[in-house]
């Protein structure tokens, strides 16, 4: 999963950079407000632990061995916060000192291993989680949910930046410039081998170690200073089902947006704007094509057959909702935890 | 009886072992890697130390202009440009006194495991489409699952050996120019330095005590997997084996937890105050000076190039 330099282009690290730096000063502002002077030490070793995690080969029936990321263990034990920084300091070691993933594409792997990881997991733990025993086996299955899913959602991920490369960098007889598989086989075999194996590795370290937490130490799952802030917040999960259910409906309907017809309003092209005008305005033919969009009329190129179309459509869906409900969530953390002062 | 493997320098198991042990327990593998790791470390300590005109860079000047060269690398569209610096990049090496066996190993080992074998079938027209240069196979008609296509003809193609090559030497110059910069630079200075990146002080204070604490737990993690191994005779079910490794785990959660509250109050009791006061003992030098001026001489001319030639 870590991606090494050279595989993605300038245009993409630069925006994982411009991604990461306000996420990681919300994150610095949220520790040194619940952690105060005792935030140094305890990254430090949240990092080592981090790092060290993914030392531990896990035996899988068959006499093969494999290595969990440690994301989402590492989000429930410290809080996700803690764990963004935490993992992103372990992250920059490895690809400074040990040569594991690149410089350049430091910010693309902080995303996927310190946020979109460590954050989805917190999330379904929670969900899952959420009002069970700390020796409950909802609890321990929680854990492995939440191994598995988050370590899915980062693969995902990854596999989009792959695989926008070849759409976004080429020369001009097509050979890509950078990482040279399109999202058609990117996706697909990232997600075939995260559903299967490695995500599996994960669920089951997740799943035992919090299994074995839950038996030796439970005031660990529910003591630390990030945890027990968020506890109190997720009390209203009933209407949060709700939400999640509708939110759910509408994106497996947002293939009825094929049967519309014509631009949507306010939504204009430069070549609407002509026949509707008459001319263009010199500010919008400078401005357009400064922002090209990541998925071009929420369709991958090469995918053109009803059925392709219509999931391409619920999966743009689900990575906006995605992303929209990460902003939302972020902004309300901010604030919240802004309020909390005295 | 001749020992020669204890005469040999450098750090690793007995070549016995090696061969006793072909198929590894999960215990062993983590067992080598430890050993691996604090090795690898070890090794690039020792030529931080040695006399070479990067060695005695100052690591702020050597962090920013690595930054500016492997950015370059990242623009560059020719795969003739690369062929140009590549050969600089080695140069380097020499002048530093690594020998030229062990980066080139350390590099490209790396770089054909992963990017090398990701970068074949990108070579053919099934996985990259292009203007055929060699075909392997033609088959009666050309097939296509749902977005998948197989060509009649399957070849290797102009635009598939483009991208292979231009994504193995980009991959393989920014590797090695993180590896020189690894191996010239010592770890503590090399954190320290991060602040010329903007990197905040906090931050490269906790790198710094992340790297010391990793040393810990994994001397943890190795007495532990040694105990193991020290006191089991037979083989174990995997899922035996699962259930110690999440207790091991959480363990070494445990322990990392509670060594950041005793650091924590080592700290505060020796007056600690929520301020950072780090010794930077940096001083740049003239010819600190003339290493940047090279350097941005030869990005300017590397990128003006990469320019006129489309």
């Amino acid at each position: 999963m870590h991606i090494p330099d050279g595989y993605l282009s300038p245009a993409t690290y630069g925006s994982f950079y411009a991604l990461m730096l306000p996420l990681w000063y919300w994150a610095s502002r949220t520790l040194k407000k619940t952690l105060k002077a005792r935030q140094v030490s305890y990254l430090a070793l949240g990092a080592s632990f981090s790092f060290v995690i993914m030392m531990f080969n896990i035996p899988i029936p068959g006499g093969s061995t494999g290595h969990a990321v440690g994301g989402a263990l590492v989000a429930i034990a410290i809080g996700p916060w803690a764990a963004l920084m935490a993992i992103s300091i372990t992250l920059i070691v490895q690809a400074l000192i040990f040569g594991d993933g690149g410089i350049t594409a430091l910010a693309a792997n902080c995303f996927t291993m310190a946020f979109v990881m460590p954050f989805s997991a917190y999330f379904v733990y929670k969900l899952i989680a959420s009002g069970s025993g700390a020796s409950s086996p909802r609890r321990v299955f929680a854990a492995g949910a939440a191994g598995h899913i988050s370590l899915n959602m980062a693969a995902l991920v990854t596999a989009i930046a792959l695989g926008i490369q070849p759409l976004i960098a080429h020369k001009p007889d097509g050979t890509p410039l950078y990482a040279p598989y399109p999202l058609k086989l990117a996706v697909p075999i990232m997600a075939l081998e995260h559903l299967v194996f490695f995500g599996v590795v994960e669920a089951v370290a997740t799943a035992l170690v919090i299994a074995y937490l839950a038996r030796t130490e439970p005031s660990l799952l529910g003591l630390t200073p990030t945890l027990t802030s968020r506890d109190k917040a997720t009390g209203n999960s009933k209407g949060l089902k709700r939400l999640l259910a509708w939110l759910a409906v509408l994106v497996l309907l947002t293939p009825l947006g094929l049967l519309a017809s014509g631009a949507v309003w306010g939504e204009w092209g430069s070549a609407e704007i002509d026949s509707m005008l008459g001319y263009v305005p010199e500010g919008l033919k400078k401005l357009e094509g400064l922002w090209p969009a990541l998925l071009p009329d929420y369709t991958v190129p090469g995918l053109e057959s009803p059925f392709m179309v219509a999931l391409t459509y619920i999966l743009s869906a689900i990575i906006g909702v995605a992303g929209i409900t990460g902003i939302a969530f972020l902004v309300s953390r901010f604030f919240s935890s802004a309020e909390k002062q005295p | 009886m001749k020992l020669e493997w204890l005469q040999k320098e450098g750090i690793g198991p007995c070549p016995t072992h090696k061969a006793a042990s072909r198929n590894k327990s999960f215990i062993e593998k983590t067992l080598t890697g430890i050993g691996r790791l604090l090795s690898e470390s070890i090794f690039a300590e020792a030529f931080a130390a040695a006399d070479g005109p990067l060695q005695r860079m100052d690591p702020r000047v050597k962090v920013a202009l690595v930054a500016l060269l492997i950015i370059t690398v990242s623009l560059l569209r020719h795969l003739s440009l690369f062929a140009a610096i590549y050969p600089g990049i080695i140069l380097l090496v020499v002048i530093s006194r690594i020998p030229l066996r062990f980066f080139l190993t350390r590099v490209w080992v790396f770089i054909g495991v992963f990017s090398g074998l990701l970068a074949i079938p990108a070579l053919f027209n099934v996985f990259v489409p292009g203007d055929p240069l060699l075909t392997i196979v033609t088959f009666e008609k050309a097939h296509s699952f749902g977005p998948y296509q197989l060509p009649q003809a399957i070849a290797i193609t102009r635009q598939g050996l483009g991208t292979a090559s231009l994504f193995i030497m980009r991959v393989a110059s920014s590797v090695s120019l993180v590896v020189l910069l690894v191996l010239t630079t010592r770890w503590a200075s090399l954190l320290k330095a991060l602040r010329v990146l903007r990197v905040p002080r906090m931050f490269t204070f906790i790198l710094a005590m992340t790297f010391r604490y990793i040393h810990m737990l994994l001397r943890l993690i190795e007495e532990m997997h040694l105990a193991r191994m020290s006191r089991v005779i037979r083989k174990t079910s995997a899922g035996a084996g699962q259930k110690w490794i999440g207790s091991q785990i959480g363990v070494v959660l445990k322990k990392s937890l509670s060594t950041g509250e005793d650091v924590y109050s080592a700290m505060v009791s020796r007056g600690y105050t929520d301020e950072l006061k780090v010794l930077d003992t940096f001083r740049v030098r003239p010819v600190d000076y003339l290493w940047s001026g090279f350097a941005l001489l030869a990005v300017s001319v590397v990128l003006w190039l990469n320019r006129t030639f489309g």
